[in-house]
């Protein structure tokens, strides 16, 4: 079968589901090719961000929707529209001077008939009049690969059933990102990528799990019900520490390791890190220095216990900082007395027990119970932790640099609220600032879950590998998640066309081009099951599980 | 319909009506045996020699024969045209009536050929009507609404509404004859969709 | 340089102003014309006829008065009308060939139910010497050519007449029609052998319509508009002029009126004058020179019909010609269609000339050959300067 017959055949396959073909009348690999929908086209059935393929002559080119236009060739059509919008007239303009035009981003091409490499990003258009339609399955798969290990099926191009699959291994390179405004799907798309990656192997999990929605159990907004964490689907791979353990045992959860925090492991910089969700002035925070240097490592319980206006007028000129600072300091600081994972007396080892988990390649997924509605304690806990987990990775990296030993397992730390610590005045002064800057230098890189990305540092921002980016609808968080990606325009329009769940587009180092995909289904048994879940009790409860659903759903 | 009805029919317009008397590649001209025997505009004819070609009739004219006397009025006396005929018997040898046909196609070895035959008819061809049959199977085809839309004729376009008009009523759906045709129209006049209009709705009527 | 009309005009214009300055007196002498006419005496100009035929004149027979007029006649509503008109291109001495062309131009019109009309032309080629010469017994001959090409075209026209009939059919009534004189002018001026042998012709011809009229309704009319006789102007000068009574000198009291002035004034639109005969030979009647006519007031002008002379014996054949030739009149109008159509069809025109001779030199070179022309032709054909 030549290409010619094979597109032929291609084309009437779409025509029978989607309804539209056309071909190349114009356009650059700048702005864009133009392509005449055929004249039995049905322009309703062209959605913005389609894949779609170009039969050029030696190649053949995959690009996407960008817009979609009604165009005609009759100047004056507008003028006498009255006149030819009824009857045959109608029928005979549709189609030919008012016909459908859209907007093709070429993004790859594939010489013709190569069906071992993969699509290099396009460098030149089709010619003229080559033949447009929707992209279909075998493009899709020699696009973005087969589903295999390390090719993490994360969802399906929008309005096609084809498997659309992630490379994970690109993917824990960098750090990256998942945006979206709050109840578009950010967490069941973080809980598929973990368990990408998880699935995958190449990489271990951290998440600091603020709303405890990863490790047992999440809850799902438009099914209306639980579903299963990743410690349901994958009880072997997956370790839960708990930062509350009351919470967890409400839950009828035993953690697997229950977080201790000693104040003697806070460290200045992590005061430094909460300075603005304290509304600490540059000089309290600076005062925690200071005490770091007065007191030494037990500065914090020291501080905190000094009471008495004299004490701390002593203090003050002791370590040469302003009264009201340090005043102001030892006010906001009390809080964290509140905290019931600090400790006053133990020096406690989970710094070493996540690493032990993580260096036998179980993910660890810290719940921060109840202490997740309270921003210090998520910011001070994550940034304290990783700190340490990141300088031990340094130096296990290092050593393994210089010969001694293995290089570490690869580390994806998974942080949300991401915004309030990795704002432009902070990121350089946060652990999360410097992995995310240095890609992958310590085998440690970062998975941001946030909703405003506009307050992100832009550096961190750029430094993103590949971004998947739910609905999102303020202009300048818009801005923020595409800058520095090319064709903004028409990632844009794509971008502010999702809907508002289980779709989102994904672009960057993972993949060839840029897509809009719709999330694959999690919380359905048939969902799990695709994951690689299989009940370890017995078949009913499976059935079990079906018996609920349509009980739940009639 | 019946057969014998069909083939009265087919026999009654297989008519021959006249002579070619002067042809050029894109056009040729027949002289009707009877004052006034031209097709309708529009219609389907073909000059019926060995190389039988199609043409499209275009322009008829009735004029007296010898350029250098023209008809002179009878006044308002005579009731009606006809009696004015009755009266002047010699007018049917004085006037002649002809008609141009816009070369459209040809038949070669029994095919519908949709271009302009490699020579023109013979002068003294028979002309003829085509039959149904034929006229179905040259419109089925839209190669011939080009050659229409460029002839030189000033009134092309109303030849070719009325030739549609002709074709569209032999078929069970008129009016989606008529659409088919004026996508090809469309196509051919980009920018000019009133133009189509005019031409389809000349068509319809 | 061709016609210098500056120099003509002038001409023109004091020619114009002598026959204005004539025209008063032309008018008073029609108006003698006509009280003349209506003094018209039959018995005086009969006895005076007679007078004249002792002496071996013939004159006009008239049987009623000038003055009396007949109104228009039905016309059958079936009527035939036939005519016939030929034109010639005479010998060329110019070029190679010798020969002359005798064009017959022939219309027929069949009027009421299913009419039709039929319109003819045949050209017919002289070359041989035996068609081109007339031969006496005694060794002489006479080329046809000039005004014995006249006479010979005329007697074509009156033979193409005659077969006309076998068309025709012979149950409706028909009416022939022939452009000016019944009989061809000039031939008095022709050796006898010359004369004997057109008038043998027409003899032929006119024996043979004698014949047909007497099998069918049929008139024969010869159609001269604006005629320039003055039969009947002669025949009452008989009556009033001085001299010819013996009374005193001519005082051209009536000199120089054509019958039509007098006519004019005498009939209304659609009315003919009475029947008049002339009869070449008095006391004989001639088949072939002797005619019956009368004046119609056809339309806008006065017009003379000739027919045979047998048919003034026949009333309903002179209505047939009298209504027959009005209303052809009205419908050419003006001029008989039927006339008009033959001589369409008859009609040589320049080109026609030019492409006759052309055709002529073709045939000659294509049989091998050569046409030495003469340089007077070559210089026509060819306008250099």
């Amino acid at each position: 079968m030549n290409s010619d017959e094979k597109f032929e055949q291609l084309k009437q396959n779409v025509n029978a589901e989607d309804g539209w073909s056309g071909v190349i009348v114009g356009g650059s690999l700048s702005d864009g090719l133009e392509v005449r929908l055929s004249s039995e086209s049905s322009i309703e059935g062209v959605k913005v961000g389609r894949l779609v393929t170009i039969e050029g002559k030696t190649h053949r080119f995959f690009g996407q929707v960008s817009d979609v236009i009604l165009e005609s060739s009759d100047r004056n059509l507008s003028i006498y529209s009255e006149e030819i919008s009824e009857g045959i007239m109608a029928k005979v303009a549709t189609g030919t001077a008012a016909y459908g035009k859209i907007k093709v981003q070429p993004k790859l091409s594939i010489k013709t008939g190569d069906t071992s490499s993969s699509p290099q990003s396009a460098k030149t258009v089709p010619p003229h009049f080559s033949k447009v339609a929707v992209s279909a399955h075998s493009d899709i798969e020699l696009i973005f690969g087969k589903e295999a290990p390390g090719k993490f099926w994360i969802g399906s191009p929008l309005d096609m059933e084809s498997k659309l699959c992630l490379d994970i291994n690109e993917f824990t390179k960098r750090s990256n990102g998942v945006f979206g405004k709050s109840g578009t799907g950010k967490t069941f798309l973080t809980r598929l990528l973990l368990a990408g990656i998880l699935q995958s192997g190449k990489a271990v999990n951290l998440v600091f799990d603020m709303h405890s929605e990863y490790g047992w159990q999440g809850y799902s907004e438009t099914e209306n019900h639980q579903v299963k964490g990743l410690k349901q689907l994958f009880p072997s791979k997956v370790a839960i520490f708990s930062l509350d353990e009351e919470h967890s045992k409400r839950r009828g959860l035993t953690p697997d390791y229950v977080v201790r925090i000693g104040y003697k492991e806070i460290e200045p910089e992590d005061v430094e890190i909460l300075r603005e969700s304290l509304s600490l002035s540059p000089q309290a925070a600076d005062a925690a220095h200071s005490l770091y240097r007065h007191y030494g490592k037990n500065w914090l319980l020291e501080f905190l216990n000094t009471s008495g206006t004299e004490s701390f007028n002593s203090l003050a000129s002791q370590i040469n900082v302003n009264q009201g600072a340090l005043s102001t300091l030892h006010r906001r600081l009390s809080g964290f007395s509140r905290y019931e994972f600090m400790d006053t007396t133990s020096v406690h080892d989970s710094v070493n027990q996540i690493l032990r988990y993580l260096d036998r390649g179980i993910n660890v997924v810290l719940e921060f119970g109840k202490y997740g509605r309270d921003t210090d304690a998520y910011i001070l806990v994550a940034n304290l932790l990783t700190r340490r987990i990141y300088e031990r990775y340094a130096e296990h990296k290092e050593r393994a640099l210089s010969g001694i030993g293995d290089e570490p397992t690869p580390l994806v730390i998974t942080i949300e609220e991401a915004h309030k610590y990795l704002t432009p005045e902070l990121a350089n002064q946060t652990i999360f600032g410097t992995i995310a800057r240095e890609m992958r230098k310590y085998n440690v890189t970062i998975l941001i879950v946030d909703q405003r990305p506009s307050q992100i540092d832009e550096e961190v921002m750029s430094q993103l590998g590949t971004k998947l980016v739910c609905l999102l609808d303020n202009n300048k968080d818009v801005d923020s998640v595409l800058s520095g990606v090319s064709g903004q325009r028409k990632l844009r329009s794509v971008l502010s066309s999702l809907d508002s769940r289980q779709q989102a587009l994904v672009f960057g180092h993972a993949l060839p081009m840029p897509v809009e995909i719709r999330v694959r289904d999690y919380g359905t048994p048939e969902s799990y099951k695709s994951l690689g879940f299989t009940d370890p009790t017995n078949k009913k409860d499976l059935s079990q599980i079906n018996q609920d659903k349509s009980d739940l759903f009639g | 319909m019946n057969s014998k009805k069909q083939n009265r029919k087919e026999k009654l317009s297989k008519e021959i009506i006249g002579e070619v008397i002067r042809a050029s590649s894109t056009e040729f001209e027949t002289q009707c045996y009877d004052l006034y025997g031209f097709p309708p505009l529009g219609s389907l004819v073909l000059s019926d020699d060995e190389n039988p070609i199609f043409g499209i009739v275009s322009h008829s004219v009735t004029e007296s024969l010898d350029p250098s006397r023209t008809p002179r009025p009878r006044g308002p006396g005579l009731a009606d045209v006809k009696s004015i005929y009755q009266e002047s018997p010699q007018l049917k040898n004085l006037l002649n009536s002809r008609f141009t046909s816009i070369t459209v196609g040809y038949i070669q070895s029994q095919t519908v050929v949709r271009k302009l035959s490699p020579v023109p008819p013979k002068i003294l061809s028979i002309t003829r009507i085509s039959t149904e049959s034929e006229l179905i199977e040259f419109s089925s085809n839209f190669d011939f609404v080009a050659r229409l839309l460029n002839s030189s004729f000033a009134s092309s376009d109303d030849v070719l509404a009325s030739f549609l008009s002709i074709a569209a009523r032999l078929r069970p759906e008129p009016d989606q004859y008529l659409i088919d045709t004026g996508k090809e129209i469309a196509s051919l006049l980009p920018g000019q969709m009133r133009r189509v209009n005019l031409i389809l709705r000349n068509a319809s009527i | 340089m061709s016609l210098d009309l500056t120099n003509t005009l002038q001409q023109v214009s004091d020619m114009a102003q002598s026959i204005s300055a004539r025209e008063n007196e032309r008018l008073k002498r029609i108006e003698t014309a006509i009280i003349a006419s209506k003094k018209f005496d039959l018995r005086s100009y009969e006895s005076v006829r007679g007078h004249l035929a002792e002496l071996g004149q013939s004159t006009t027979v008239i049987n009623d008065p000038p003055t009396k007029s007949f109104i228009t006649p039905n016309i059958p509503e079936n009527l035939m009308v036939a005519a016939v008109d030929g034109s010639h291109i005479d010998v060329n001495r110019h070029l190679a060939a010798e020969c002359f062309l005798i064009n017959i131009g022939t219309c027929l019109i069949k009027y009421g139910d299913d009419s039709y009309a039929e319109l003819q032309s045949i050209p017919t080629l002289y070359a041989s010497d035996e068609n081109m010469t007339i031969r006496g017994a005694d060794n002489r001959f006479q080329r046809i050519q000039g005004s014995v090409l006249g006479i010979k075209r005329h007697i074509e026209e009156l033979k193409s007449l005659s077969n006309l009939i076998k068309k025709l059919p012979k149950d409706i009534p028909c009416s022939l029609f022939l452009d000016g004189t019944l009989f061809p002018i000039g031939i008095s001026i022709f050796p006898q052998f010359v004369r004997d042998q057109f008038f043998d012709e027409i003899n032929e011809i006119m024996n043979l319509l004698f014949q047909e009229s007497s099998r069918r309704k049929m008139s024969v009319s010869a159609y001269i508009s604006y005629p320039g006789h003055n039969d009947i102007v002669q025949a009452l000068r008989l009556l009033i002029c001085d001299e010819i009574s013996g009374s005193g000198i001519c005082k051209g009291c009536i000199e120089g009126v054509k019958d039509r002035d007098l006519f004019y004034e005498l009939l209304e639109p659609g009315q003919r004058s009475p029947i008049f005969v002339k009869n070449t030979t008095p006391g004989h009647t001639n088949i072939s020179s002797d005619i019956a006519f009368f004046y119609l007031y056809a339309g806008n002008e006065i017009v003379r019909i000739e027919m045979p002379y047998w048919s003034v014996e026949h009333n309903d054949i002179i209505d047939l010609a009298h209504g027959s030739s009005f209303d052809q009149s009205i419908r050419g109008p003006g001029y008989p269609t039927v006339l008009i159509e033959a001589h369409e069809q008859a009609i040589v025109t320049a080109v026609d000339r030019e492409s006759f001779i052309e055709l002529v030199e073709l045939a000659l070179n294509s049989n091998g050959i050569t046409t030495p022309t003469s340089q007077k032709n070559i210089s026509k054909r060819i306008r250099n300067i």
